[in-house]
């Protein structure tokens, strides 16, 4: 297993994430975020640690271009590649979860229509 | 009989100017030659082009047809997760991967982001069948609604290719 690429994917999939230039879907399973390329797709989750049951990781899963799972890997396997390995697989996740229900874009319309109406609060008498 | 005639040609350097407008004749006889044969390679060329977009539309008229194909067994599963037929499902899913594969490898030129939503579609077809599995192996019952749902975002995805393909077939002919 190539932890190099795996730890690039990670780090690219953080940015890309970051900067909203990827766009996530949900899944058949609720907390699990899939974005999709032209011949792959990844997926992403929290999952309980091997080791420790308080603890939790990030795994992020490669499908290839059937629809199989060809690889497989959690922030602990890539920790010493890439740094704060969990903090940026959390964030990416978080921000998949964001992207996948549409929060954000909720939160922007809701944002607009109260300030299209704001003009009201200067009629209140109150 | 001839020693006038050839006495009047001889004087005059009359086989001189003869060769001259041979020449002449024979330089406007290679240019004629040299644009008929560019002329009728130019045809041959937009011959050979319309050839290969017909050929393309007519690879496009399949995929249009395997990809309604595709979008109506969609319809057929979500019937069938409706009406909780579980049994019937996962193969419908995996016939649907296989249509949905087939049609990307014969349009390999569409835009990324319809290449993307096929994929996205395979992989998510993919892992509802295995969901199913599991669900029937157990004895238990997989949310209809959750995966009805699902099915119907990547519907509507795949029903922007067909729209995108429909468009191309015929777009760049010259009337």
């Amino acid at each position: 297993m190539s932890y190099e690429k795996l730890a690039t994917i990670a780090k690219l999939l953080y940015e890309r994430t970051e900067s909203d230039t990827i766009k996530w879907v949900e899944t058949e399973k609720k907390d699990v975020f899939q974005t999709s390329f032209p011949h792959s797709s990844v997926r992403i989750e929290e999952v309980q640690n091997k080791h420790n049951d308080d603890e939790t990781d990030i795994r992020i899963t490669v499908i290839n271009d059937e629809g199989s799972v060809v690889e497989q890997f959690t922030d602990e396997d890539i920790t010493d590649l890439l740094p704060k390995a969990y903090q940026k697989m959390g964030l990416t996740l978080n921000k998949a979860r964001r992207s996948a229900l549409g929060v954000d874009t909720a939160l922007d319309e809701i944002i607009e229509g109260l300030t299209e109406n704001s003009f009201l609060d200067d009629d209140l008498p109150f | 009989m001839l020693e006038p005639a050839t006495e009047l040609i001889t004087i005059n350097n009359i086989g001189d100017y003869a060769s001259i407008i041979g020449l002449f004749i024979t330089l406007i006889g290679f240019g004629i030659t040299i644009y008929n044969v560019k002329k009728s390679r130019s045809s041959s060329e937009q011959a050979k082009e319309t050839v290969s977009k017909i050929q393309n539309d007519l690879r496009r008229i399949d995929t249009v047809t395997e990809l309604t194909s595709a979008i109506n067994l969609a319809d057929e599963i979500k019937t069938l997760q409706r009406t909780n037929a579980w049994a019937l499902v996962p193969e419908k899913y995996s016939k649907l991967r296989k249509h949905l594969i087939e049609i990307r490898e014969s349009e390999k030129e569409l835009e990324e982001k319809y290449q993307e939503f096929i994929q996205g579609a395979i992989t998510q077809f993919s892992s509802s069948e295995k969901e199913i599995d599991v669900h029937l192996k157990n004895k238990t019952t997989p949310d209809s609604s959750k995966l009805n749902s699902l099915v119907s975002k990547h519907t509507d995805n795949l029903q922007s290719v067909l729209v995108s393909l429909k468009v191309e077939i015929g777009k760049n002919y010259e009337l």
